[in-house]
């Protein structure tokens, strides 16, 4: 019954006369519930009875001429009824509440791991479209769905899992490792050119070599074949293995303009305020118009957080810098340099030719734009071991 | 009623069934030293830390010890509890 008290709502209440063994009687058989009977000094006691039957025990009470008096109230029911008439008091703790059973089912932090080429922001990019990221619930999300739909997104991916502790989730990633053409040496294999040029030398170890030097080869074609024919053992097929040097003749072209845009600051700067809650924004200004003609925006967000662990709070500081634009020419001596150096890391990275024999750089402007042709000359190793059909 | 009270007692004095099916008689349970619970009682006739007195049909329990409190009570039944010294029945 005491527990029934602390939900509903009961009363402590002390009586003083003679009659009150009679009135507790009368109480018993007017089934007035009523507990904890306790003597006090003299002819007083105290009992605790149902809030709702408090009248019931009042006017038991005058028959018995036994004083009554309320010592206090208690109970779920009568701590709300204080609130009457001020219900946005109980509307705070309420949405405290509320906040606390939503925001433990919210993700606030999430991290990404095992990523080698995929950026984080492009695999967190990708997984906000499918709901799965800062301020999003964490009970629903299907990671066999999150997979699927994120190997689509990103090719690359071999694997994925979202991982969720508490509001942490952590994208556990693998990626897609391209192993390197390779060709087992017990299959039989030609050795073809990589690429058109005129051969300069070959060394063949395997196989029997269809070119000499001096010929000219085109990119595809058979430079030694696995393929061998003999008066002894008939047709048969080995893996051809072999260097074939070749020169091979390269022309690219790169462009600028002759004029570009310069910003130049004034030094005048602006600097606004807001904070996020989850995924809400709120200005901390009133005016959010910039009387700059032209700026640049830069904005920086700062995560709060707590013994460790991120709240779904953020501070948003937005700078906003005027500049005058300018027109400036180019000039042609550093645009030259500018392009015959992209010119010549394209030649390294892209064509596999380290260090051109010859080289040349033929510059040109018109139309507005300042162009570089590029003709090199390269000797590099041209063949490529391709497994033999059939 | 009471016809059918005395041919009851009758009955049980004279046969097996078990006097807890007898209406109107008072069931008195003592849990340790400590709680007496009372079935089908008649009220109380004295309520004090050190004296409690309940009203049965035929005889008055009394119940001596010290802190007594009364726990619950309706109109059938009810509990007490406290330091119990003695029980006495006084018919």
């Amino acid at each position: 019954m005491r527990s029934a008290y602390w939900i509903t709502e009961g009363a402590e209440v002390r009586l003083t006369g003679e009659a009150v063994p009679e009135l507790l009687n009368d109480l018993a058989l007017a089934d007035v519930p009523f507990s904890r009977v306790r003597a006090e000094e003299g002819s007083r006691f105290r009992l605790y009875v149902r809030g709702d039957r408090l009248g019931d025990l009042r006017e038991l009470a005058e028959k018995r001429r036994v004083e009554t008096e309320v010592l206090a109230r208690r109970g779920l029911v009568h701590f709300l009824r204080r609130f009457r008439g001020h219900a946005g008091l109980l509307l705070a703790p309420a949405l405290l509440l509320a906040a606390l059973l939503w925001l433990s089912d919210t993700i606030w932090e999430i991290d990404v791991v095992g990523n080698r080429t995929l950026s984080r922001t492009e695999i967190l990019a990708a997984l906000e479209e499918l709901d799965v990221g800062i301020g999003h619930n964490s009970m629903h999300i299907d990671n066999e769905l999150v997979r699927s739909r994120m190997q689509e997104k990103l090719g690359r991916l071999s694997y994925l899992t979202v991982r969720v502790s508490g509001s942490k989730a952590t994208v556990i990633v693998r990626e897609r490792r391209e192993p390197p053409e390779m060709v087992e040496e017990d299959v039989p294999a030609d050795v073809i050119a990589r690429r058109t040029g005129l051969v300069e030398r070959m060394s063949v170890l395997e196989g029997k070599g269809e070119v000499r030097p001096g010929d000219a080869v085109l990119a595809g074609e058979v430079l030694i074949t696995g393929g061998l024919t003999d008066l002894q053992n008939g047709a048969r097929e080995v893996h051809a293995m072999g260097d074939i040097w070749a020169r091979t003749w390269y022309q690219a072209e790169a462009v600028l303009p002759l004029e570009h845009g310069e910003k130049a600051e004034t030094g005048r700067s602006k600097v606004r305020w807001a904070v996020k809650i989850c995924n809400f924004r709120i200005n901390l200004y009133f005016h959010g118009g910039i009387s700059y003609e032209a700026y640049d925006k830069i904005q920086g967000e700062t995560r709060l957080a707590l013994l460790g662990s991120y709240l779904p709070l953020s501070l948003v500081r937005t700078e906003y810098r005027e500049y005058t634009p300018l027109r400036r020419s180019l000039d042609p001596e550093l645009g030259e340099a500018i392009l015959r150096e992209r010119l010549l890391r394209w030649l390294r990275e892209e064509s596999g030719c380290p260090e051109p024999e010859e080289c040349s750089f033929m510059a040109e402007s018109g139309d507005g734009y300042l162009r570089l042709t590029m003709t090199a000359e390269c000797l590099q190793q041209i063949g490529l071991t391709q497994a033999r059909e059939g | 009623m009471r016809f059918a009270k005395k041919l009851l007692r009758r009955l049980d004095g004279g046969s097996d069934l078990p006097l807890a099916f007898a209406p109107g008689l008072p069931r008195i349970e003592l849990e340790g030293l400590e709680r007496v619970r009372v079935e089908q009682h008649r009220g109380l006739a004295a309520y004090g830390p050190e004296l409690v007195v309940v009203r049965c049909s035929g005889a008055e329990l009394h119940v001596r010890g010290s802190g007594l409190t009364l726990e619950a009570m309706t109109a059938g039944e009810l509990q007490l509890r406290g330091k119990i010294f003695a029980l006495e029945l006084v018919c």
